[in-house]
C-alpha cells in the first residue's frame, strides 16, 4: 500500500514537471504567433475597429463597432502564424464568456486559410464551449481570422466575450 | 527533509536486485507516458462590441409598379415587382410582304401582259422569274409585264413605300424592271419606277398606252442583285411626291436616286406590284417584295429602350441580319434593306455583353415593323449614404426560387455597376454585381430589368444581399433584400 502511494506520488510529480517544461519550451521557441495585417489594427475604418496585441503576441484585445442593423463582417482581424519549419500544429478555440446580449443575433469567428481564403471552420461566439475539430496549421502556414456579427437592435449597446486560442502539437486528444 | 530523502534512498538501497530493476522499469514507463502526454497551449483574447447606427439606409424610390416594404430601421427590404413583359410587335405596317417561299401565282399575285408572259415561280431559289425569251410581247401597256397583288392599299394610308429585289438573269440593252403603283388597274393608270440595263433610271406616269417621263437618271445594271426602293405620297400635304432609289444589294451603295412630284393619278397607289419590259428577250428575277403603309420597310424599329441598348435581329440559324442601338429617344432602327423579310426570326437586346432580353422568337419580322420593348430599367430601391465616407457597394444573389416553365431574364445592379447580377431562366449566370461607388451623402438606386415569358403564375423569388464597404477597409456590411417578381 505504501509502495503504490509512493508510485502515484512519483507519477504526479513527473507529469507536472514535464508539462511545465513543455509549455516553457513552446513559449521560448515562439512557434505560433498571433499578428495583425494592419488593416484592422489601430486604423479608423468602417466602424473604427481596433485590434491590440500584447508584446508577446499571445494575447489580443479586439474592440469592434458593428452596426446595430444588418450584418457586419470584419475580415482579416487576426492571423495565426506557424513559424515552425517542420511541425504541424492543431488549432481550436474555447469560448469562456459568450456574447449573451439579445441584440446580437449572430456572432461568429470565422477561420480561413490566409493564402487561399478557403473556409477552415467557424466558432459560435454566442455560446460557451470548446471547438476542437481540430484545424491543422502546417509548418510555415497562416490562418486568417474574420469576425462576423448580425445585430438587430433599436438602440446602441455593447457586449463582450472572452475566448482562448488553443493549439497543440497533437490532434488525437481533446483539450481538457 | 534530508531525513526523508535518506529514508527513500535507504528504501531503494535495501531492495533486492530484481525489485530495483522493476522500479527502474516503472520509472521508465512513467517517463514515456509523460513524454507522450497531451499539451495544450492557450492564448487569451477579449472581444468587445458596441453597436452603432448604420451609415447607409434603404429608401422606397416610389417607382410605379414597385412595392417596397422597408423594415429594421430601413436596413432590410421586401420588394414586389411586376414583370413588365418583353418585346411586343405593336405595328405591322407592311400590308404586302412576299419572299416567294410559296408559289405567288396561285392566287395572291396577278400577272398582266401578253398571252405568254413567261412568269414562273422558281421553287428552288424561291423567287419569281419573268422570262421574255419566248418573244412574248405587247399584250399590255407599252410591253409592260406586270405582277400586281390583289391586296389593296389600306384606306387612310398617306404614304406607300415599296421594296423589291431584282436580278437580270439574261438579256441586255434597253431592258428594264421596276415597281408599279396603280391608281386603277382596269383603266391602266399607274406610275412606274424603272431601272434599265442601259444607263438609266426613271419615274414615269402611264396613262393607258401613253407615258410621261417625270424624272430620269443615269445608272447601269451589272447583272447583280439590286434593291429597288420607292415611296409615293397619296394625299396632301405631300401629295404626288415620289422618291425612287436603287441600291446594290451586296454593298447597299445607292446607284440611283430620283424624285418627282405628279398628282395626275390621285390617290395612287391603290394597288402595287412589280414587273418589267416584256418584248426584249430578257429574263428577270424578283424577290422579297414589301409594300408598307406609312412606314419605311427599310427599317425595323424598336421603341421603349434605354439609351445604349442594342437590338440584334437574327435569322433561324442565328446569323445576324441587322442591329441597331437606341439613342436618347429610346428607339433603335435596324436596317433590313437587304433582307426585309425574316422568317423564324429572333430579336435580342443587349447592353454591351449583358443580355437585357435573351433571344425572343418571332414567326416573322418584316421591314416596317415596330416593336415595343416593355422591359424597363426599373429603380426598385434607393440607397442613401449618410456617412462622411464614400463606400463601395454591390449586390449578391443568396437564393433563387423560380416556378417551372418560365423563361426570361432578370438583371439587377447598383448605381453604375458595369456588370449586373444576371439570371436567365432558372439559372444564376452572374451571381454578384460589380461594385459601384456610393459617395458620401449621395443617393443611388438598385436597378433591375425583368422580362419573364410567359409571365409566371407564381412569383420568382430572389434573396439578395446588398453590401457596402470602405474601399481601403476589410470591414463589410450587408443588408437582406427579398425581391418577388410577378407575372
Amino acid at each position: 500500500m505504501k509502495i503504490s502511494a509512493l508510485l502515484a506520488s512519483l507519477l504526479n510529480i513527473a507529469l507536472f514537471l514535464c508539462y511545465t517544461m513543455e509549455i516553457t519550451d513552446s513559449l521560448s521557441q515562439r512557434l505560433l504567433y498571433l499578428y495583425v495585417t494592419g488593416t484592422n489594427t489601430g486604423v479608423r475604418n468602417l466602424s473604427d475597429a481596433e485590434v491590440n496585441l500584447s508584446e508577446e503576441s499571445n494575447t489580443v484585445i479586439i474592440t469592434l463597432h458593428p452596426y446595430r442593423r444588418g450584418t457586419t463582417c470584419y475580415k482579416d482581424v487576426l492571423r495565426i502564424s506557424n513559424r515552425d519549419t517542420k511541425k504541424t500544429y492543431y488549432i481550436g478555440f474555447s469560448v469562456d464568456t459568450a456574447f449573451d446580449d439579445a441584440a446580437i443575433a449572430e456572432a461568429e469567428l470565422v477561420v480561413r486559410d490566409a493564402t487561399t481564403g478557403a473556409l477552415v471552420g467557424t466558432v459560435n461566439l454566442r455560446s460557451t464551449g470548446t471547438t476542437w475539430s481540430p484545424w491543422s496549421l502546417g509548418a510555415g502556414g497562416q490562418l486568417r481570422v474574420d469576425l462576423r456579427f448580425r445585430v438587430s437592435s433599436d438602440a446602441s449597446g455593447s457586449d463582450s466575450a472572452s475566448i482562448q486560442l488553443i493549439y497543440s502539437p497533437q490532434s488525437a486528444e481533446s483539450p481538457p | 527533509m534530508v531525513e526523508r530523502l535518506y529514508r527513500i534512498y535507504s528504501f531503494f538501497y535495501n531492495l533486492n536486485y530484481y525489485f530495483k530493476i522493476l522500479m527502474l522499469l516503472l520509472l521508465l514507463l512513467i517517463t514515456v507516458a509523460v513524454a507522450t502526454a497531451s499539451v495544450f497551449i492557450y492564448y487569451p483574447a477579449g472581444i468587445t462590441t458596441s453597436w452603432v447606427n448604420p451609415s447607409v439606409v434603404l429608401l422606397d424610390p416610389g417607382t410605379s409598379g414597385v412595392l417596397v416594404h422597408l423594415y429594421e430601421d430601413d436596413t432590410a427590404a421586401d420588394v414586389e415587382v411586376a414583370s413588365l413583359g418583353c418585346l411586343v410587335l405593336v405595328e405591322r405596317n407592311a400590308f404586302i410582304y412576299d419572299d416567294f417561299s410559296t408559289n405567288p401565282l396561285l392566287g395572291r399575285l396577278t400577272v398582266l401582259g401578253s398571252s405568254r408572259p413567261g412568269a414562273s415561280w422558281d421553287s428552288v431559289n424561291q423567287y419569281l422569274v419573268f422570262d421574255a425569251t419566248n418573244s412574248a410581247s405587247g399584250g399590255y401597256n407599252l410591253d409592260h409585264m406586270i405582277a400586281y397583288y390583289s391586296t389593296p392599299t389600306p384606306s387612310g394610308t398617306d404614304r406607300v413605300y415599296l421594296m423589291v429585289k431584282t436580278l437580270r438573269l439574261s438579256g441586255a440593252n434597253g431592258l428594264w424592271k421596276g415597281l408599279f403603283l396603280f391608281q386603277d388597274v382596269v383603266q391602266r393608270n399607274y406610275y412606274v419606277f424603272m431601272f434599265w440595263d442601259t444607263p438609266n433610271t426613271g419615274i414615269s406616269r402611264i396613262v393607258s398606252n401613253g407615258y410621261v417621263r417625270l424624272a430620269t437618271s443615269s445608272a447601269s445594271d451589272y447583272g447583280i442583285w439590286y434593291v429597288q426602293w420607292g415611296v409615293r405620297d397619296r394625299i396632301s400635304p405631300g401629295n404626288g411626291y415620289m422618291e425612287y432609289k436603287v441600291y446594290e444589294l451586296d454593298t447597299q451603295n445607292i446607284v440611283s436616286s430620283l424624285t418627282a412630284t405628279d398628282d395626275v393619278h390621285q390617290g395612287a397607289p391603290n394597288y402595287v406590284g412589280f414587273g418589267g419590259a416584256l418584248n426584249r428577250r430578257e429574263v428577270l428575277a424578283f424577290d422579297d417584295f414589301v409594300a408598307c403603309a406609312d412606314a419605311n420597310p427599310q427599317f425595323v424599329n424598336v421603341t421603349g429602350l434605354e439609351f445604349g441598348w442594342t437590338v440584334y435581329l437574327r435569322d433561324n440559324r442565328g446569323a445576324l441580319v441587322a442591329q441597331g442601338t437606341a439613342g436618347s429617344d429610346g428607339v433603335a432602327s435596324l436596317n433590313v434593306l437587304t433582307r426585309p423579310i425574316v422568317r423564324n426570326a429572333r430579336l435580342e437586346i443587349r447592353q454591351g455583353n449583358i443580355a437585357i432580353l435573351p433571344a425572343q422568337s418571332f414567326s416573322e419580322v418584316i421591314g416596317g415593323d415596330v416593336y415595343e420593348c416593355r422591359i424597363k430599367d426599373t429603380s426598385i430601391i434607393g440607397l442613401q449614404n449618410q456617412d462622411s465616407k464614400d463606400y463601395n457597394v454591390y449586390l449578391r444573389v443568396e437564393n433563387l426560387q423560380t416556378p417551372s416553365g418560365y423563361s426570361g431574364s432578370i438583371n439587377l445592379w447598383v448605381g453604375s455597376s458595369a456588370t449586373p447580377i444576371q439570371i436567365v431562366g432558372g439559372s444564376v449566370v452572374v451571381g454578384t454585381s460589380s461594385t459601384a461607388t456610393l459617395y458620401s451623402g449621395a443617393t443611388a438606386f438598385i436597378h433591375g430589368t425583368f422580362s419573364l415569358t410567359p409571365p409566371p403564375s407564381t412569383p420568382v423569388v430572389l434573396t439578395l444581399s446588398f453590401h457596402y464597404y470602405i474601399p481601403s477597409s476589410e470591414v463589410e456590411v450587408e443588408y437582406p433584400i427579398t425581391v418577388r417578381v410577378h407575372g
